[in-house]
This record gives structure tokens, sequence and C-alpha cells, in this order.
């Protein structure tokens, strides 16, 4: 058998000589070639770098897509893209430009305004935590990051440009065409945009606050004043109804009475159901003492102004949530409430240089 | 000598069993190369491709022109865009119910869009919704293909991200409200309707009314829409904006009057 073997290895043998014999070049090339493409499709998952979340205790793991996993290349991309104009029309704002990381990634107006100074329509949100959210916007219509991600981008009253027009501009600059083929293994494009935005926004994460610190058994981190708060926040009034869990969110809509005649119908938007006028989701209040003014339209400036609107029960409207009623609370338990809705300010948070 | 006979007699042989065998080829009648002469069908069949274009009409002779005037409804109107998505095209021949699943998006360009390979027969009915059933306006743009005008790669996608939704239907222009001859470039004589939201989907079904022969060379289909019908009862001069946080009566209203505007050419 083993001669057998011999001579077909001899033949076999002298056939792969004369054909190096023949084309040396021609063979040292194919090898070439070959190792060159063997290694290309590992190179983006051989250079990219899992990305772990760091999840506070109390929280649970958010969910996060199969096609978006977080890896350091990937959150590098879209931070970069968050702070960079030129994902604008006029290259003159950028996510940041609304997003500010030390009002907890919200902003300080009443209003968003957008490129050449247009007005939206609604307060700026805070991005703290948003890895945990289910859906997006205050009516809930996008049902992710990534799908949210491109809102802001194409609205004509905040960026005002195509997502094709965006990726057309990442195209053209050398770092984002490498960054984009080793996070994502493409050019820049809505994918791209969309995948590394959100991969970015899902690391904000939010979870040190004082009042966290207290949970985990700091005694020494709340004040008198904010235990009394929070004691009225859970136990005796109606507030951890919404504002529940780690988020202090169960992500709902409502319709807290703020107004008789809604101009802004809020999840009635989506649906176009009228029992949904003046819904809204409800949103966490983490780190709510650092993005005044309030509601929906930044119509409230301050959390004196919220409480009192709870307080006094607000303005009858037939989809009012029952829970809105008048409190008739003291001065010193609005004042010992606002004390605890301050020790939600998550100053580690606000500071991260990771997210700066 | 004997090699010879035996050869002749292989050729013989293998001439015999060659005229066993049956003649591939296209055997469908309704297909481009169809074969008369095939027997064993052979997966080759080539079928007319089916090219469809939406054409805007001011009246039933006139095509509109964007960027011109026209008096609609008593007032001096331009238009600068009107677009809209097509899907399910649903074609009814006498050989076929033929479903594409290609969607369009009929622009001012009026290009021929390919929506697929159609058999040879008669057309019955053509069948179209104006916009994107639920599951497609509801799903990720960004994973539509870059050549879909679904896709957020397109330069042409219209598209609510804020409800992960499409605008179906999309007017854009002026209107001269004052009647002073000019268009007023703000918002007071600037026409701006965006239509969308699934319950505004609408679906279209166009009787044929002549013999229309879908034929080996191809098929093009030309469906017209009334300009004027969409805004058939509509107050122009006051109801020019609208969007989902404002105004959106109107887009239904529109939404309401597209149903009834389209025609077979």
């Amino acid at each position: 058998m083993s001669k057998i073997y011999s001579k077909f290895d001899k033949i076999y043998s002298n056939n792969i000589a004369k054909t190096v014999g023949f084309y040396p070049s021609f063979l040292l090339l194919f090898i070439l070639a070959i190792a060159f493409t063997a290694c290309r499709p590992d190179e983006a998952a051989q250079i990219q770098t899992p990305y772990s979340l760091q999840v506070p205790d109390g929280f649970t793991s958010p969910l996060i897509p199969d096609d978006n996993q977080l890896t350091f290349e990937r959150i590098e991309l879209g931070k970069k893209l968050f702070y960079d104009p030129v994902l604008s029309r006029d290259s003159t704002i950028s996510c940041a430009t609304c997003h500010l990381p030390s009002k907890a990634f919200a902003d300080n107006l009443p209003i968003s305004v957008g490129i050449q100074e247009r007005e939206g329509f609604r307060n700026v949100p805070s991005l703290a935590n948003v890895a945990w959210h289910p859906y997006f916007f205050r009516e809930g219509g996008s049902p992710s990051l990534e799908t949210q991600a491109l809102g802001p981008i194409v609205d004509e009253v905040e960026m005002d440009i195509t997502v094709a027009e965006a990726a057309a501009r990442l195209r053209n600059d050398e770092d984002y065409i490498k960054m984009s083929k080793i996070a994502y293994d493409r050019q820049p494009n809505a994918y791209v945009i969309s995948r590394s935005l959100a991969a970015f926004q899902r690391i904000l994460v939010s979870g040190n606050s004082p009042y966290d610190q207290y949970t985990r058994g700091n005694q020494n981190a709340l004040t008198t004043e904010q235990i009394r708060g929070k004691d009225l926040f859970f136990n005796q009034l109606q507030c951890a109804t919404c504002h529940t869990g780690f988020n202090f969110t169960n992500y709902n809509f409502e319709n807290t009475g703020l107004y008789e005649n809604y101009e802004d119908e809020g999840r009635a938007r989506l649906t176009a159901d009228p029992n949904d006028i003046g819904k809204f989701k409800i949103p966490s209040l983490r780190n709510v003492a650092l993005t005044p003014p309030y509601m929906h339209d930044g119509s409230l400036p301050s959390l004196e102004s919220v409480l009192e609107h709870y307080n006094s029960g607000g303005s009858t409207h037939a989809n009012k949530s029952l829970l809105i009623q008048a409190l008739n609370l003291t001065a010193q338990q609005q004042s010992d409430l606002i004390s605890f809705l301050e020790s939600l300010t998550d100053e580690t948070f606000i500071n991260n240089p990771e997210y700066q | 000598m004997k090699n010879i006979i035996l050869y002749l007699c292989a050729i013989a042989l293998m001439s015999l069993i060659s005229c066993q065998v049956e003649r591939e080829g296209c055997t469908d009648p309704s297909a481009i190369n169809y074969d008369v002469l095939a027997e064993l069908e052979n997966n080759s069949c080539t079928f007319p491709n089916v090219l469809m274009r939406f054409v805007p009409m001011i009246d039933d002779s006139t095509q509109l022109s964007f960027g011109q005037d026209y008096i609609i409804n008593g007032l001096n109107v331009r238009f600068d865009q009107i677009r809209f998505y097509v899907s399910d095209v649903n074609l009814v021949t006498s050989t076929e119910n033929f479903a594409s699943e290609e969607t369009l998006l009929a622009t001012e360009v009026n290009k021929l869009e390919e929506i697929g390979e159609l058999k040879v027969g008669d057309l019955q009915e053509v069948k179209f919704n104006v916009g994107v059933d639920s599951v497609n306006n509801h799903a990720d743009p960004a994973l539509q293909p870059s050549d879909n005008p679904l896709s957020a790669d397109s330069p042409d996608i219209q598209h609510w991200s804020w409800t992960a939704g499409y605008k179906f239907f999309l007017i854009e222009g002026a209107v001269d409200v004052n009647g002073d001859g000019e268009y007023e470039p703000d918002a007071s004589e600037t026409m701006s309707i965006h239509c969308g939201f699934d319950s505004n989907l609408k679906n279209i079904a166009l009787a044929i009314t002549e013999a229309t022969a879908v034929d080996r060379l191809g098929f093009e289909l030309d469906v017209s829409y009334d300009v004027k019908g969409i805004f058939e009862g509509y107050d122009l001069a006051n109801q020019l904006f609208s969007r989902p946080n404002s105004n959106p009566e109107f887009a239904t209203e529109i939404m309401n009057n597209v149903e009834n505007i389209f025609k077979i050419r």
C-alpha cells in the first residue's frame, strides 16, 4: 500500500515541480493573493474589542441588538459622530448641541433649536440610561435607538439633511471610512450612522447619584431632608407609580393635566386615537435637577413649578391620569421632595471623560 | 477492416440514441423565448419586462409641468414636487395574477420603473397601494436594500423617523392666496402637505376599459393621476400646511381624494 502512495506522491510532486518550474511567479502571486484574501473577512472581527457595559447594582441588563453588540470601535465612531456637526445641513450643529454632557445630555432651553435657529416643538430629553428605554420620542413612535438616531438628522427643524447626503460627506473623510470599515465592515451609510450613534448612546449610564449610593448602604449619602423627600416620593404619594424602577419611569404614556387643550397632542399624534391626546412618555427623573425647564414643551421653568402643578392637581382633561389629584403638600414637604429629586443628580455621569 | 465496422456501428448507435433525446427549451407559450419544438422544460423561460410610470395630468389631455402656474379651485397654484410611494402592485391578466415586490416612488421625473416580469396575456385589472403597508412602514429603513426608495440610503426617501413611518404622499409648491399675481415666499402662500400613517394607506383598483395586451416585447403601464382631483372640495387657500403635529386632518382629506385620481392611460 505504501508503495502505491509513494508512486502517487512522486507523480503528484513531479507535476507540482513542473508547474512551479513553468510558472514560479504566477504561483507566488497566487499564494499571496490567497493569503491576503483569507485575512480580510476576519479583519474587522480581529481588530474590534468587545465593550462590557458596566451595569450599576439594581439595574437589569439592557437588551442590545445582535447586529449592534457593543465594541470600543463602534462606540468611538458613534461618539465622533455625536459631536460632529457634519451631520447637519449647514454643518453648524451636532447631536451634542442639544444633548450637553453637563446637562445630563439634555439642555436648558424650553424648546430645542435646530439649524438656522429653527425652533423645534419639544423640550430636549436627557439621554441618561436610554439603553433601557423600550421606545423613543415622546409619543413612543421609534422602536429602537437605531431608528431614533436618524430622526433628528432628517428632521427639517433640527439637522435637516438626508441620511444619504450625510453618509456621502462621511465617505469623503478617510477617518470615517476607516472607522466604519473596522466597526461595521462597510462604507459609511445609514446603517453605520444609525448603529454607531446608538452604540455610543447605550453606554451613557447614570447610576451613581447620592440616592444610588444611599441604596447601596452609604447612610450618609442623603441628607435628612432628602430622606424625608424619598419617603414622600415612594411611600406617601403616588409619584413612584409612574416614576418607578431603577430608571424612575414605567415608560407608559400619561396625560398629566398640563392643559385643557393640547396644542401638541402627544401620543395621539402617532395613534390618531382621541384617548391618547395629551399623553406623553413618562420621563426618567434621573438627573432631573439638571434639566430645567420641564414637561414636553418646557413650559414649567423649575422643579418648584412642576411640584406646584402636581400639588394643584393640574387642569381638567378627559384623558388626565386618575393618579393626578391635588396633593395639598406643605411648603416643607415640597422642599423635601425637591431635595430628594436633587439627590438623583449623578456627578460621575456628567463628568465621565469616556462620554466627552 | 473489423475496426472500421465496429467504429461505424458505434456511430450509428450513438445517432440512434441521440434521436431519442427530447428537445429541451422553454415550453411556456407566454414567455419571450417560447420554443414550439421543445418538449422538456429547462427553466430557461424569460418573460416580458413590465415597466410602470405615473404621469400627473392637469386635465385629460395636458400633462402637468412642475414649476408652472395652473388654476385650481380658483387660485393660481405652482407645484414643485408631487411624490408618492406605490407598493404591492398587482396585475391581473388572462394568464396570471402577478404581484410585484417592488416599491416605487413616483416623482416629478415621471421615470419608468421596472416592476418585474409578466407572462404574455391580456391585462384585466391593475391594483396597487398608495403608501407603504404597515410592516414595511415600521421597519428599520437602514436595513432596506440601498437601491430601494424605502432605504435610508436613498436620497429620495420620505420618512419620519420619530414615527418610524414613511410620508406616503408629499406635495410641495405655492398658492397665490391673496390673488396679487405673485407667490409670497413665506408660510402664507407656501404649500407643504405631507401625508403618512397606516390609516392613510390607499388601495387602488383600476379596471381596464380597452383591450390591453402584454406582448413579448414587454409592457409599459402608464397610470395617470388627476392633479386637480387631489384638491377636490379642498380649501386650498386655508389648508396649505400639514404635518402629523400640525393639521393632520388636511392630510387625511388629501389622501381620501387620492383614492379617486388614478386611471390607466
